[in-house]
Order: C-alpha cells, then structure tokens, then sequence
C-alpha cells in the first residue's frame, strides 16, 4: 500500500491537519466556556494539537475526538487554576454569534435569545453548565462526555437530566412559553 | 418501574441515547401517561433550541499558530526519548533480576521463620463472622479482611482490584448535600484510583513495577509504601506478587483498605489489563536499608524483584504518584471512618488542592477524584 511507504512526518502532519480542520473551532469553542478568553483559549488548543502530534495516531486515532476534548479541558483548567480565576460567563463567550444573513432586527432578537441562555446556563452548577455545553455546543455523546470529563455514563445523564430542567427554570417566561407543548 | 419525569432516562430518550429495548420501554410508558408525553415534548423543544442557539460559532486558530503547531510537532520526537528510556530500565531490571536469586532464598528463610496473626476477623458482608479489631469498612469489596502482619512473612500482593467511581460522591453531594454511607468507600479501590506517570523500577515483559516509601500523614510512627503495577500498552496480563517484609525492621505491616490472607501454598497468577496501586501501613524498629521485597512472576516466563527501602533512606521528595495514592487512599480512609473528623478533610483537601493546581495530575479520573475532596470540603463546610 502506498500509504505504508509514505514517510512517517508526512503521515503525521496530515493527521494532525485534518483534526486541525474538523476541531480547531469546536475545541475554541469549548475551552473559551472555561477561560472566557478567546485568545487564551487559542493558546490551549494550540497546546492540544502540539500534543497530538506526539501521540502514537494509531492509539488516538479511535477516539480521537474524546482525546483531543480531555486534553483541552485539562489544559484548560491547568491554566484556570493555576491563574487562580473565577469562571463565569463573559463577553468573549456572548461574542460568538452566528454571521449568518439575517435582518438587523432577526439578528438582534438572536443575540438576545442568546444572551438569555448564557445567563440562565451561568446560574447553573459548573458541572451541569459544562454537560450542557459539551452536548448542545460541541454535540459529543454521553459516551464522549463520560470519556472527557471522567464522570460516569450515567452520571452524566444524571447531570444533563436535572441540568436541562434547572434551564428551563431560569429561563424568562417568553422563552418557556415557546417550548410548551402545541396541543391540537 | 413507572417511568417519571424525574427520570434521567427521558433525556437521553429525547437525545437518541437509548437502546432499542430502553426505546421501547420508554414508548409504552408515554402511550400510557399523558403528563410524561407533555414533558417529553417540552424536553425535545428545549434541546432543539439549544442545539439551534448554541452551535454553530466558528472560530479558527489562524495560520501562524496552525504554522507553529506543525513546526513544533515535528521537533525531536518524543519516541526517541521513550526508547533510552525503556533502555535504561531494561538495564535496571536486568540488574535487579540479578538480585532475585539471593533474595528469594532470603524470603524463603524468612517464610519459615514468622507467624501472622489476623488482628481483624470480619470477613465479607454475607458472612456472619465477627470483627475483632477495627473495622471493615472501606475495604474492598473484592479483598478479603484487613490483616495485620506482626512480623515478616511472604504474602501474596491481590492483584486484579477494581479501581472506585467516585462519581456516587457528587451524586450524594448534589442530592442531598451529604457524603455517602462510610461503607460505601472502598479505600483499596480509591488507592488504586491514583493513575499517575512513573518511570518503572522493574520492566518485565509486558508489566512493569514501581515502589515508593513516604510518611505516613495520619499516624506520625507509621509510614506508608507503595508499589504499582502496570501492564504494557493496557494489555491483558496474568501475574502473581509475593511481599516479604525484615522481620529485624518491621514490626507490623498492613494492606490500607484490605489484605491477602493466604500465606502459604503456591501463589496464584491473576489476570488485570489496568494499573493496579497498592499502599502498605509499615511500623518500623531499627535503622535499616531494605525492609524487605517483592517478587513478581508473569504468564510470559519472566521474574522480577523490587527492594522495599526504608522511607529514611528513600528521596524526601515524594513523587505526584505517591502523594496521589496516599491523598486518595486517605479520604477513603477518613469518609470510612467514624468520626469524620473536620480537620483532617481540610488537610487532605490541602494536598489535593496542590496536587491539581501545581502539578502534572493529567489522568482524568484521577483528577475527577481529586476533584470530589475539594467538592466535599466546599459543600460540608458550606
């Protein structure tokens, strides 16, 4: 196979290039939840893949995904706990907004929904905020999060469970009433 | 069982998380309950519209870190360390093994010549012996009684534990704010829990071992030993481990959270695919070196033999391991204790305070572990 010939660099640096492209942005995503810093959550994830490529790809690359979320979080909370930071949610997080081609005033009334979301997620337990986020924002399983954050499969449909619906509490009445069921 | 809205399984229904039977399960139960169906529906509406409002940012890292990645990714690869690695500690166990001869024939007088005696009689939950001395609680549900070793003896180490979930910690401490029953903390199992990097003492064919002796943070005339051991790449291996212990320099030795009571007859190979950590409670007399050994022997036709030295003689800087283990093992210890006393949880939260903030603990659960003690201290002082 041509594939076994290829020189080992060259098969690296491909693998890492192509997790670069499927998870740079989620992994930003994700670790700015914890630094609320776009660009120090840059600097983890830049950490993240130099890590990568130290990796044996053929033990990684089964659960790469899983891999690259825990070592980010791990990082991520390196870097927290060493600054001694607060989390909570900030601007930075408020100012990943969706680009798409929408009227100013259907923009608007998006960032407000969203605003209103981060707000009640922020009223949350840190656990079940970051449950929460890694389904809805990064869509990973229940196995996925269990392998991330070292909680147990069922703990953390135990967490997402009693998570969603502490959510819907804080969430304003308008928002709510839009999710009651539409009865014929 | 009726299913509730109470029920995590209702999420995970409305998520695609279920299995085909847990599916069908749930299907009868909203057919037949309309209060469930409406908050099914209300599930499902709320989960959409976090998936619409949540995803879909984009962010990217920019070309000059992408550039950067692959510039130090490419740096000397770390294979090259691993292989002088493994090398040196393929030349340490070699002269280890060199060892083995003239120990194992030490041990072997010292088999002969020492008694144990069993200072705990409790045995296993269903049976109806009585404890002695001390308690079992916190042992593992997989060891047999807590043993006290009163003088040196060989005695089989019980490889293939079960490493604990503290995850039944947070479930408790949510529910109700509350730690779980004291019986319900396994401390061999919270021991076995601190997976953390170590370069091997001894590396056999697919196994390799590591030993470390410190203070004992809880009694001030003990001291505590360590010994790890792990299978090569997460592989399945049968081995069996044999301590010895001086009986000049030990007085007694105990395995913290369960011991092997079998002491004669051949040992029995066990067969486990994960590091197995185990810490020993030693009360020590007399100055001296090596307080005893281990002998290992593996399915692969390979032996190995690990020095026991005193903690005197041992580095005062204890490595992340060790200080892991003995964190770990020491809130299962205090939680499976009667008295739960106040300060000492603020101590072991301490050290694993440090242990998270300022140093390389990156196994997940191990951190999750460590987690949970400062989560304790936070919600009982709270």
């Amino acid at each position: 196979m041509a594939e076994e010939n290829e020189d080992p660099v060259s098969t690296r640096e491909k693998f890492v290039s192509a997790a670069l492209i499927e998870f740079e942005s989620p992994l930003i995503g994700y670790a700015t939840t914890f630094l609320h810093d776009v660009e120090r959550a840059r600097d983890v994830v830049q950490e993240t893949f130099i890590r990568l490529y130290q990796q044996d790809i053929e033990r990684v690359k089964g659960g790469l995904k899983a891999w690259l979320f825990t070592v980010c979080r791990n990082r991520a909370l390196d870097v927290i706990r060493k600054e001694r930071r607060i989390t909570g949610l900030e601007e930075e997080q408020l100012a990943r907004l969706p680009s798409e081609r929408r009227t100013p005033s259907e923009r608007a009334d998006l960032e407000e929904r969203i605003r209103q979301v981060y707000e009640a997620l922020s009223r949350l337990s840190e656990n079940q905020r970051e449950i929460i986020l890694l389904k809805f924002e990064q869509g990973l399983s229940y196995e996925e999060m269990s392998q991330v954050t070292g909680l147990s499969s069922g703990n953390v449909g135990f967490l997402l469970h009693t998570g969603l619906k502490r959510l819907r509490a804080f969430l304003p009445d308008d928002l709510v009433q839009n999710l009651s069921p539409q009865i014929a | 069982m009726k299913m509730t809205s109470d029920d995590p399984a209702l999420t995970a229904f409305v998520l695609g998380e279920l299995s085909e039977d847990e599916v069908a399960n749930t299907n009868r139960a909203l057919n037949c309950d309309e209060n469930l169906l409406a908050e099914k529906e209300t599930l499902t509406a709320l989960t959409g519209m976090l998936s619409d409002l949540l995803a879909g940012g984009s962010y990217t890292l920019g070309e000059e870190r992408i550039t950067e990645i692959h510039k130090a990714g490419q740096l000397p690869d770390s294979n090259v360390l691993v292989m002088e690695h493994r090398r040196r500690s393929r030349r340490q166990s070699f002269l280890a093994m060199g060892g083995v001869a003239a120990v194992v024939m030490t041990g072997f007088v010292a088999l002969s010549q020492f008694d144990v005696s069993q200072t705990n009689r409790g045995v296993d939950g269903s049976g109806g012996n009585v404890v002695e001395k001390a308690t079992s609680a916190g042992r593992s549900e997989n060891l047999p009684a807590e043993v006290e070793i009163l003088s040196a003896d060989g005695r089989a180490i019980p490889l293939g534990i079960s490493k604990a979930d503290p995850s039944f910690v947070e479930r408790a401490l949510l529910a109700n704010g509350k730690l779980p029953e004291r019986e319900d903390f396994k401390i061999a199992d919270w021991v076995n829990l601190g997976a953390v990097e170590f370069e091997p003492s001894v590396v056999m064919t697919g196994l390799e071992v590591y030993s470390e002796g410190g203070p004992c943070p809880w009694d001030s005339k003990k001291s505590l030993w360590m010994v790890i051991f792990r299978p090569v790449g997460g592989r399945m291996i049968s081995s069996a481990a044999k301590v010895v212990f001086e009986p000049e320099f030990v007085v007694s030795a105990h395995l913290l959270g369960g011991g092997e009571t079998r002491k004669t007859g051949p040992l029995k190979l066990k067969e486990f695919n994960s590091t197995q950590i185990f810490l020993y409670e030693l009360e020590t007399k007399n100055d001296g070196d090596q307080l005893g050994g281990v002998s290992i022997t593996t399915d692969r036709g390979d032996d190995g033999y690990i020095p026991i030295y005193s903690p005197r003689q041992a580095e005062k800087s204890k490595t992340v391991g060790f200080r892991t283990a003995v964190v770990l093992g020491g809130f299962a210890r205090w939680a499976a204790s009667e008295s739960r006393k106040e300060e000492t949880l603020a101590m072991l939260a301490r050290e694993a305070r440090n242990l998270i903030t300022r140093e390389e603990v990156t196994d997940v659960s191990c951190r999750y572990a460590l987690d949970m003690i400062l989560q304790s201290e936070e919600t009982l002082n709270r």
